[in-house]
């Protein structure tokens, strides 16, 4: 639990946007695979992160089916703006991270997929190329792709933020060159 | 003679990944920032769910002890007991059938399958009962004083002994 569960919890806040929703598809995940465990009926042998993580996307999937997944999206997606423009010269990591989430929201599912499984839920591309019965150069290649799109999608929304804030990097250089001059 | 590891404990060496573009180097850094973000705001949810799981494990009864044990026995039970539903089914279409009005087939008349098969059922139990009362005592014994007596009526004929026991062997 203390290994997986935050990955799981991370992968699921990604897709479904609401740590609420988030924590009971993970509590639905650890029940189904703790008893399953318990019965024996786990035979993946060796395999266990990529039944781990089919049985969690599985879970997500049916809960953005029971959600209403356009309206869901779009909310997030103005809030994680919203959340952006406000708090630009408080909190920079917070709105990095809005913008970084309402950009992924625009990604295409695939894309979506591949960059949430890596960065949220910490798998390697040797165990996605499991879980998704890919060839590694398949994903890899995908995976190059979605970046490159998110990037496009984040230059694109910047100047929708009016150019406000300034990036985290660009601050801490400031600060660095102010400290050695 | 060389031994063959078996199949599946010499996984096929999987060539380095090659690192990321420099071009997308900085955003795959943000995003590993983001991941490393959610999934320790995951650490709280994760420990709350673990205790619930635990909970849940405690409250729910084992399916089995031995998870093999309730394995056989579920198969052992399909094993009997699905053809002993499937020939109580057919009966029971059998007799719902042959209990409509009309249902048996007139004298002389084409019969259907579910007649045929309605005959066959009987067929099998009289030969059933047959067999049942040739173990029943007092049919063995009216059996048994019938053929006495035909042994008594035919001792009194002017027969050798093999024509006897020839006469004799279908009763025996």
């Amino acid at each position: 639990m203390k290994e997986y569960g935050p990955r799981v919890f991370a992968l699921a806040r990604s897709r479904l946007g609401d740590p609420d929703a988030a924590e009971e598809v993970t509590q639905s995940v650890f029940a189904t695979i703790a008893i399953k465990l318990r019965d024996g009926a786990y035979a993946e042998h060796g395999k266990f992160e990529p039944w781990l993580f089919r049985i969690a996307m599985n879970r997500v999937r049916d809960r953005i089916r029971s959600l209403k997944r356009e309206r869901n999206e779009t909310r997030l997606r103005r809030s994680a703006r919203n959340e952006a423009v406000e708090s630009g010269e408080g909190l920079p990591a917070l709105a990095e991270a809005a913008d970084l989430r309402a950009a992924m929201m625009e990604l295409s599912k695939p894309d979506r997929e591949i960059v949430e499984l890596r960065y949220h839920a910490g798998l390697s591309f040797k165990q996605m190329a499991e879980l998704l019965e890919e060839p590694i150069g398949t994903l890899l290649a995908r995976h190059h792709r979605a970046l490159r799109k998110l990037r496009t999608k984040l230059q694109q929304q910047e100047p929708a933020l009016g150019g406000e804030r300034a990036s985290p990097q660009a601050t801490r250089g400031t600060r660095g060159t102010r400290g050695t001059g | 003679m060389e031994h063959k590891p078996p199949a599946d404990s010499q996984p096929p060496p999987v060539p380095p990944v090659p690192p990321v573009p420099e071009d997308i180097r900085a955003l795959a850094a943000r995003l590993d920032r983001l991941g490393a973000q959610e999934r320790k705001a995951g650490e709280d949810a994760s420990h709350r769910v673990a205790m619930r799981t635990t909970n849940l494990l405690h409250a729910e009864p084992a399916a089995a002890a031995d998870p093999l044990v309730s394995g056989r026995a579920r198969r052992a039970w399909l094993w009997f007991a699905a053809p002993t539903i499937a020939a109580a089914a057919v009966l029971l279409a059998v007799v719902m059938v042959m209990s409509r009005p009309g249902s048996l087939p007139s004298e002389g008349g084409a019969t259907t399958g579910v007649d045929i098969l309605a005959a066959g059922i009987e067929s099998d139990i009289d030969a059933y009962l047959a067999m049942d009362a040739y173990w029943d005592e007092d049919a063995f014994e009216t059996g048994l004083a019938a053929i006495s007596l035909d042994a008594a009526g035919l001792a009194n004929q002017p027969t050798d002994t093999t024509e006897t026991l020839t006469t004799l062997g279908d009763e025996l």
